[in-house]
């Protein structure tokens, strides 16, 4: 087990140098100026080039390159051009809500969407399918930012339960930060329960055909542990599968809920980031990005063999 | 005698009648929270064009000179101040009962500490720096600085309200740590003191108890100024629906930047008051006179005639109540209106001259880029706008809408751009301050012929022209060139929407969003 996650975690180098290279290039040609926005519109060219010489951003693109890079294998992304700290900093500071909001937003998901796939499944093409269906095409046929919305103007303004947005952190008012948590993380659960619900919809019927849950029907064997033993084990590994990416993706993608919300994490971090073309910070985000995806691939793959003993040896 | 003395002290209580009355209304105490579209790198408005960073900031700290209703520049940690017969030394005679927020008095010693860092840091100090001698304290209370020429504009830009231009005072302690660096410890003399920073999230203020209010009339950000309220947060909203649900949800008590096209709406919501923020800004319309075709002074001139401000001003803003013709490059009763400014050309096209001018300037039809950021809907809208105005007087016209950080990036170039809008602040404390944006080679005007050296020698006029009736008529003779020489294309003055809850009481509508002398009526 100790030398495939080591093979696994080799294999990630090559993919982080990859998205590394692209990161640099594609944000360096992109066309804007960093430079002029920060000296400010009435700059004289003498100012302009002054900052560029301040910042580095005189040197030819390959030796920034061969800079950074330097950098990025000590662990070092560099400083913001903006925010006048280090990367590493800016995104620490932020991660905070990011994952919060993530984690909350797929506890909301896997809370709904796995019992309503599971339940949609066992009254196949049934009432409570065909309520099922509906749902999970609702939660992702309606954008995020539709959905937050609605939900702000029906539970922020109209019934006034909960903050139209905004965000405080653990320690700075403990459990109360929930009550900044619960429309954003509802927006995102509701998306996630859709796709959870659906996958898990799918993964259900194919095992519930299958020789053995007949088996074990036929042996006696309760509904319930049917469904819990051998059903739902059986169905894990795609829906552990679509769990880990869709909460990758999450983590990755809270931007449009971040900026409705107001919540200071990575995806508005990163937007920022891009309006104003802060070099380092859009690296860094992106590089970071691609760090969870493979972390929580490595994750899921490890799960498998959890769920699956025949994964054990391979 | 008895009643001569009862008629006395009935005088005596009358006079204090109105102060009485009016401070029995206000309300001490709670948290105020106003919701703000902001991006903030960092907190020290010396050291970022942000103009959000001042907003926020000038509760903290405040100028030697603030600017009055009329936007003349009035004393305000200065009790007074004397300028030489030549008009090149300043003696500041400073107040004595100015406290900073770390308890201790305010001398010339950190007047002069804060000055120095100013004209190396702040923009506008820079724009003052090459023609400073010496700046130096002289004795406990008096700062004195010298120019090596009369410099006209000193005290508008240390009063400015525009970004990175003012001059505010800090402990001489604090620029010693911190140098030229951002500063991150802030110390100011306002009547708000800092709390706490959140990037993204917030910054908070609380009332500074020994703050030693100026006793003249309150405007903005000068005169008699108290903090009522025992916590002001400024909460950062990006998104427009937002704050505008917080008001309604009373969740925030003042939204920034409200949908305009909502104002009926909002004016029939007993839960929100809106304010309509004038004068606010201008819209010019940015001409590149680097090359072909505006070069030609006959071609601006057939520009001036093919817009239709009133025409742009509708499709591009809306309601009326959000936008004014003005020809004037400064709003109505600002020192500096001039009344028939632009007389018989501003708001009134001729497309048919505007066509022969343009035929017989022999503009060949290469097509003019309009270059703007699609993220701006003042400026998406007026360039499409303007591409059918001028498409029918026969400019072939392309528009270019694209972010903002490539819009910046591409109108840098020569070749970049031919017209782009842009908007200035309305009230900007001082003509010069024009002069970086129009005369030769400045800005992105690529502007270099006879013309622009007129411009020039009419700036340079204005520099050296303390006396301020003098000044108006230079001032005057500007505005007039500016519609003759035709650098920019005067458009229309636009306003802002903002929102509070019926709980806050004593806002004054400036500018900027100010909260002194604001109480919350719960």
């Amino acid at each position: 087990m100790g030398q495939y996650v080591l093979k696994r975690l080799l294999a990630a180098i090559p993919v982080l140098a990859v998205v590394a290279v692209t990161a640099f290039f594609i944000t360096n040609v992109t066309p804007g100026d960093p430079v002029r926005l920060i000296v400010g519109d009435f700059a004289t060219e003498a100012e302009v080039a002054q900052m560029r010489a301040k910042l580095g951003l005189d040197q030819p693109l390959p030796i920034r390159f061969g800079l950074w890079l330097q950098r990025v294998v000590r662990g070092d992304l560099g400083t913001s051009l903006f925010l006048q700290m280090p990367v590493t900093h800016a995104l620490v500071q932020r991660l905070e809500p990011t994952i919060l909001l993530a984690l909350s937003g797929q506890f909301l998901g896997v809370l709904l969407g796995i019992p309503l796939g599971t339940a949609a499944a066992m009254h196949h093409r049934k009432l409570i399918d065909a309520g099922a269906i509906v749902a999970s095409l609702a939660g992702i046929s309606i954008p995020s930012f539709l959905m937050a919305t609605l939900l702000v103007s029906v539970f922020g303004v109209q019934m006034g339960w909960f903050p139209v947005a905004g965000y405080r952190s653990f320690s700075e008012v403990g459990f109360g930060a929930v009550y900044y948590l619960v429309l954003p993380a509802l927006t995102l659960g509701l998306m996630q329960m859709a796709i959870l619900a659906r996958m898990t919809r799918s993964a259900v019927l194919e095992v519930l055909h299958q020789d053995f849950v007949r088996t074990a029907r036929a042996k006696g064997v309760p509904r319930t542990s049917v469904m819990l033993k051998h059903v739902l084990r059986n169905a894990a590994v795609p829906i552990v599968t679509v769990f880990g990416l869709s909460f990758a993706a999450l983590l990755g993608g809270t931007w449009i809920v971040e900026s409705v919300f107001a919540i200071p994490g990575t995806g508005s971090l990163a937007v920022t980031a891009i309006l104003r073309r802060d070099y380092p910070v859009i690296q860094g985000t992106i590089l970071f990005a691609a760090g969870i995806y493979v972390f929580i691939n490595l994750i899921i793959d490890i799960s498998y063999a959890a769920f699956d003993p025949r994964l054990r040896d391979r | 005698m008895t009643r001569k003395l009862t008629l006395l002290f009935l005088i005596f209580l009358l006079s204090f009648a109105p102060a009485a009355a009016e401070d029995a209304d206000v309300e001490w105490g709670g948290t105020l929270v106003a919701a703000n579209a902001l991006t903030l790198p960092h907190l020290d408005p010396d050291k970022t064009t942000d103009s959000s960073v001042g907003q926020i900031m000038w509760h903290i700290y405040e100028g030697l000179f603030e600017l009055d209703e009329e936007y003349r520049p009035v004393p305000h940690l200065a009790a007074d101040y004397d300028l030489s017969d030549d008009g090149t030394v300043y003696a500041f005679e400073l107040r004595e009962d100015v406290v900073f927020h770390n308890g201790e008095s305010m001398t010339a010693a950190d007047v002069e500490a804060s000055f120095h860092r100013y004209l190396e840091n702040n923009g506008g100090g820079q724009t003052i720096a090459p023609y400073v001698e010496e700046a130096y304290q002289d004795g406990d209370y008096t700062f004195v600085v010298e120019f090596s020429q009369p410099y006209a504009p000193f005290l508008f830009f240390l009063s400015s309200v525009v970004a990175n231009q003012k001059f505010v005072v800090r402990p001489a302690e604090i620029i010693e740590e911190f140098g030229d660096d951002v500063i991150t410890e802030h110390v100011g003399t306002g009547p708000f003191q800092f709390d706490s920073w959140q990037p993204d999230q917030y910054v908070r203020m609380t009332r500074f108890d020994d703050y030693a209010a100026h006793s003249g009339p309150y405007f903005g950000y000068s005169g008699e100024k108290q903090a009522y309220v025992d916590m002001l947060e400024f909460r950062i909203i990006r998104e427009q629906s937002v704050r505008t649900a917080g008001v309604r949800s009373g969740e925030y008590h003042f939204a920034d930047q409200a949908p305009r096209d909502q104002y009926s709406i909002f004016q029939s919501d007993a839960g929100i008051e809106p304010w309509v923020v004038s004068p606010y800004r201008q819209s010019f319309l940015i001409v590149n006179m680097g090359h072909e075709p505006f070069d030609n002074l006959q071609v601006r001139r057939a520009l001036q005639l093919a817009i239709d401000p009133e025409e742009m001003g509708l499709a591009v803003v809306g309601d009326p109540d959000f936008w004014q013709l003005n020809p004037s490059l400064f709003p109505e009763g600002h020192l500096w209106h001039v009344e028939d400014a632009g007389e018989d050309i501003y708001a009134q096209p001729d497309p048919e001259q505007a066509e022969a001018l343009l035929a017989e300037a022999g503009y060949d039809g290469k097509p003019i880029i309009i270059l703007n950021s699609r993220e701006d809907e003042i400026e998406s809208r007026g360039a499409l706008t303007l591409q059918s105005q001028l498409e029918a007087v026969g400019f072939n016209v392309e528009v270019r809408l694209l972010d903002r950080a490539t819009v910046v990036e591409q109108r840098s170039r020569e070749d970049g751009y031919h017209l782009h809008f842009s908007q200035f602040l309305s009230p900007d404390p001082d003509p010069q301050v024009y002069q970086a944006w129009m005369g030769t080679d400045k800005w992105i005007g690529n502007w270099d012929d006879e013309d622009s050296r007129k411009m020039d020698a009419i700036f340079e006029e204005m520099l050296i022209t303390t006396d301020l009736e003098e000044r108006y008529e230079v001032v005057r003779n500007w505005q007039h060139a500016f519609y003759d020489l035709v650098p920019y294309v005067k458009l229309y003055d636009f306003n802002q929407l903002r929102l509070t809850t019926p709980t806050v009481q004593g806002y004054s509508n400036f500018v900027h969003p100010t909260f002194f002398n604001v109480w919350l009526a719960e």
